[in-house]
């Protein structure tokens, strides 16, 4: 998994701001995994109000670049897909944020 | 894909819409992540508040209704987790900026409800609470506070 975001190192800026995750879909997948944790499939379509197509596409990018993992496991008597940020992701994500927040208010 | 930069890639007035669309993903999540059903279920334990307060009440009442509430704190929380599981959220501490904001998320729902205990209590203290409805009357109205608030916030995130 550090290897796949270590792929992605290079089109980090020092400043921490990240193109994988600015893409605003991204960006909203993040932030919703940070602040609920786990996130099965289904229930983030409903959060994001986006098409399973789209979801699907952004949660494979986030997955290869090694800022989010996929967990199966039983909801509803069925097998879901369970989404959460790893230890990458969640630095990832912070520090774009902050990057964010620097554009926002140079200091 | 763009390739490593020190200065800024967007604007000022992108970065700051990008950190909006962060926020308000983290608000609806936390409020919209709570199913009409979860303020029911948890407001009618928590109605039962003033029925017990009524039925059990002793000389030194906060010593009854500081550790009643802290019970009714943690059951309320207890009751959230497995329910996320079931509604497809597995939550976890917060774990970013903004802690105390998101905790206030869920807290603010406990604001109208203690209004109308405390409500209830003024009217005890004014000799009003013999009356047998008055406990009745308190209880539905903190079930009525709890729940109408819970899903008038869910409902209201949910339709930003």
């Amino acid at each position: 998994m550090s290897t796949r975001s270590g792929e992605h190192a290079d089109q980090v800026g020092t400043d921490g701001f990240n193109p994988v995750i600015h893409a605003p879909v991204r960006l909203r997948l993040c932030a919703t995994l940070d602040a609920l944790g786990e996130v099965e499939f289904g229930r983030m379509l409903e959060l994001l109000e986006i098409s399973k197509s789209a979801l699907s596409k952004n949660v494979a990018t986030l997955v290869e670049a090694g800022y989010i993992a996929q967990r199966r496991a039983v909801r509803d008597t069925r097998q879901r897909l369970w989404l959460h940020l790893t230890p990458d992701g969640y630095t990832a994500y912070r520090k774009h944020v902050a990057a964010l927040q620097a554009i926002v208010n140079p200091r | 894909m763009e390739t490593s930069e020190t200065g800024p890639r967007v604007s000022a007035q992108e970065a700051a819409a990008s950190l909006a669309a962060v926020h308000d993903s983290r608000r609806r999540a936390r409020r919209a992540g709570y199913p009409v059903w979860f303020w029911l279920v948890t407001g009618l334990g928590l109605a039962a508040v003033p029925l017990y307060i009524a039925k059990t009440w002793l000389p030194d009442p906060w010593g009854q209704v500081i550790p009643l509430a802290s019970v009714m704190l943690l059951a309320v929380t207890a009751i959230a987790i497995p329910l996320g599981a079931l509604r497809g959220v597995r939550g976890c501490p917060p774990t970013s900026a903004g802690v105390l904001r998101e905790v206030s998320v869920f807290l603010w729902p406990f604001v109208p409800y203690v209004a109308v205990l405390l409500a209830g209590g003024i009217t005890w203290q004014n000799g009003s609470w013999d009356a047998p409805l008055a406990p009745l009357a308190t209880a539905a109205a903190a079930f009525a506070a709890w729940a109408g608030f819970g899903m008038a916030a869910t409902t209201f995130s949910a339709r930003r």
